[in-house]
């Protein structure tokens, strides 16, 4: 048995109890939030500016939300409005990352993208590619790459297989991304990372080239963003603490079920990077239903967050992906997408098995996973006869 | 009428196999008769005695939400790998040009075409010897006996018409009579479906097994 369910138990007892009080703690800070937000939107100009000064006075800001054209505590509902029809893309992707106890080092990337326009009744075109990853030289990679720079690669491959759509008609398009636009924890240090991040964001220009409408979906986002905005809000020499707090338990209370938030820009450490049209912003979004209202986070770039219309589709287009779903809301394209890109446990091996014996025909010898992966892949104990 | 491929083969064994068909894509009904050419020559034959669609928690999901547009369900017909699923009962093979009523040999293999048979070769395999094929129907587990005898006598039926020959059917019948006669329930059941099917028969459930048929 791997785990010691007698030492478990009075921590199972403890986690129960100290989830009961922080839910408690968290209802209060909600509370002295919605009236900072409030008080936000009434003096929104003189709010907007007072909080860029705090945060641009900092020397090393956190991640936070800031005001923009909308007052903060503002909610939109998605009002029925004549589009003549869009056509919506969606792209994820998955990865095999080499481990160094395997038979053979793999670096791959699998990326999928799905289209269709809404009413058309045809079915969605589904788009996959697949690649190993090469270097500079054009070689395929051997090497260890950490996981963090196959996910900077695969996030570029996500964003480039969007870009790569041709339209055939003047319909617009919306084109959808899981998670954030921002890439997490990026730019780091290091020639590879600069190289793939000023990738991506030559590939955003070419999305904002095309007009796409694009968008970030985040589901169930455990974000701070506004809460961080909130506690730079307050006046000089008052500390407000809202640390704990997320968003999401701040919009289930101020937006109605398929409305949206304001509209908001993201500071972070890397936005800098994001200059112009590209500059990223997000508003949050009640997916859910009335009795249950379920919050998502949306990332735009600033040539969607100051287009109406392509605002608009963005949000009409996510709350008819949602519905698509039922009771558990989520857009149905990017489900589809992740469906189409992921590598599960048997392509990998199979993938592994056809390498293994193309090397070994070339005169390389066998190919054998480490003793430790040996080990962990011995099968459990089985009856006579099974 | 061409022969149409209707799938591939998933997993068989020496009684039947499994064949599956995209869902997209018409498939043949409930008892038709179908066929699969296998190596030197030989082909088998089959009764279509299961259609199977399987759901995932994706497609129940969907089912439940309400209005379900129709680009949504082509994707789940088309685009997710989700086939329509045969099951064959096999009831005889040909071989060499002859047909004979005796399981195949050997099964076929993962991913053989199967095929909707021609009028042409349902009236040639059904008029083959003495409708012998008929006891691996009867002798079939886990399958609607009665059902499928129906399906498959309409269909036989139906084919033997287009050239007058309506003996056939008559034939069929007292073939099922003579094999059934020692088990009342079974034949009432049969007898009842193929009334069901054939309306000239509907007098027939009521007949003693001694009685002249139609």
């Amino acid at each position: 048995m791997p785990l010691n369910y007698l030492d478990l138990e009075p921590q199972i007892n403890q986690y129960a109890q100290n989830s009961v009080e922080l839910n408690r703690e968290i209802q209060d800070k909600c509370q002295i939030a919605l009236d900072l937000i409030r008080e936000c939107g009434v003096n929104h100009s003189v709010k907007k500016e007072w909080i860029r000064g705090v945060v641009e006075s900092q020397p090393d800001p956190p991640r936070c939300a800031l005001l923009v054209d909308d007052r903060a505590e503002q909610s939109y509902a998605c009002l029925p409005h004549e589009t003549g029809g869009y056509t919506i893309l969606a792209s994820d992707g998955s990865q095999i990352t080499p481990g160094g106890h395997d038979a053979v080092s793999i670096a791959l990337i699998n990326t999928s993208r799905l289209s269709y326009a809404p009413g058309s009744g045809k079915a969605p075109m589904v788009d996959i590619e697949t690649k190993f990853l090469f270097d500079k030289e054009g070689r395929i990679e051997f090497g260890n790459l950490s996981e963090d720079l196959i996910s900077l690669r695969r996030d570029v491959s996500e964003l480039e297989i969007l870009a790569k759509w041709q339209s055939s008609t003047a319909h617009p398009v919306i084109a959808l991304g899981d998670g954030p636009l921002e890439l997490f924890h990026q730019p780091r240090q290091g020639e590879d990372f600069n190289r793939f991040f000023q990738d991506y964001l030559d590939i955003l220009k070419s999305l904002h080239i095309k007009k796409m409408a694009v968008a970030g979906y985040t589901d169930r986002p455990r974000a701070a963003l506004i809460v961080k905005m909130l506690e730079f809000s307050v006046p000089a020499g008052k500390i407000t603490d809202l640390s704990r707090l997320e968003d999401q338990s701040l919009f289930k209370q101020l937006l109605k079920p398929g409305e949206r938030s304001a509209i908001f820009e993201l500071r972070s450490s890397s936005s800098a990077k994001y200059e112009g049209p590209l500059a990223l912003h997000f508003f949050y979004l009640n997916v859910g239903s009335q009795e249950v209202p379920w919050i998502a986070r949306v990332e735009i770039p600033g040539w969607v967050a100051s287009d109406i219309e392509k605002t608009f589709l963005v949000h009409q287009a996510l709350l008819d992906q949602c519905a698509l779903m039922g009771a558990r809301p989520y857009p149905y394209i990017l489900h589809r997408a992740h469906e189409e890109a992921v590598v599960r446990f048997e392509e990998k091996e199979r993938l592994v098995n056809r390498l293994a014996i193309e090397i070994q025909q070339r005169g390389l010898g066998i190919s054998l996973p480490s003793h430790k992966q040996n080990a962990k892949n011995l099968s459990s104990r089985r009856r006579i006869g099974e | 009428m061409n022969q149409i491929n209707i799938g591939r083969l998933l997993r068989a064994n020496t009684r039947g196999c499994v064949a599956g068909c995209p869902a997209g894509q018409p498939f043949p009904p409930f008892g038709s008769l179908v066929s699969i050419p296998l190596a030197d020559g030989l082909r088998a034959y089959g009764l279509v005695t299961d259609i199977h669609i399987d759901d995932d928690g994706l497609v129940r999901q969907l089912s439940v939400s309400g209005n379900v547009p129709e680009e949504i369900i082509q994707d789940n017909r088309i685009n997710r790998n989700v086939p329509v699923e045969l099951s064959v009962l096999f009831v005889g093979r040909k071989q060499s040009g002859v047909i004979s009523h005796l399981l195949p040999p050997r099964p076929p293999l993962s991913l053989d075409n199967i095929y909707n048979c021609t009028e042409d070769e349902i009236r040639e395999f059904t008029s083959s010897g003495r409708l012998g094929y008929f006891r691996h129907i009867l002798s079939a587990e886990d399958v609607p006996i009665a059902d499928l005898l129906a399906a498959h006598i309409m269909q036989a039926g139906g084919a033997h018409n287009e050239t007058d020959n309506h003996i056939w059917l008559t034939t069929a019948v007292q073939e099922i009579i003579t094999l059934l006669r020692d088990d009342h329930a079974a034949l009432s059941a049969v007898l009842g479906a193929i009334a069901d099917a054939f309306p000239e028969f509907s007098q027939i459930e009521q007949l003693p097994l001694s009685e002249d048929l139609p």
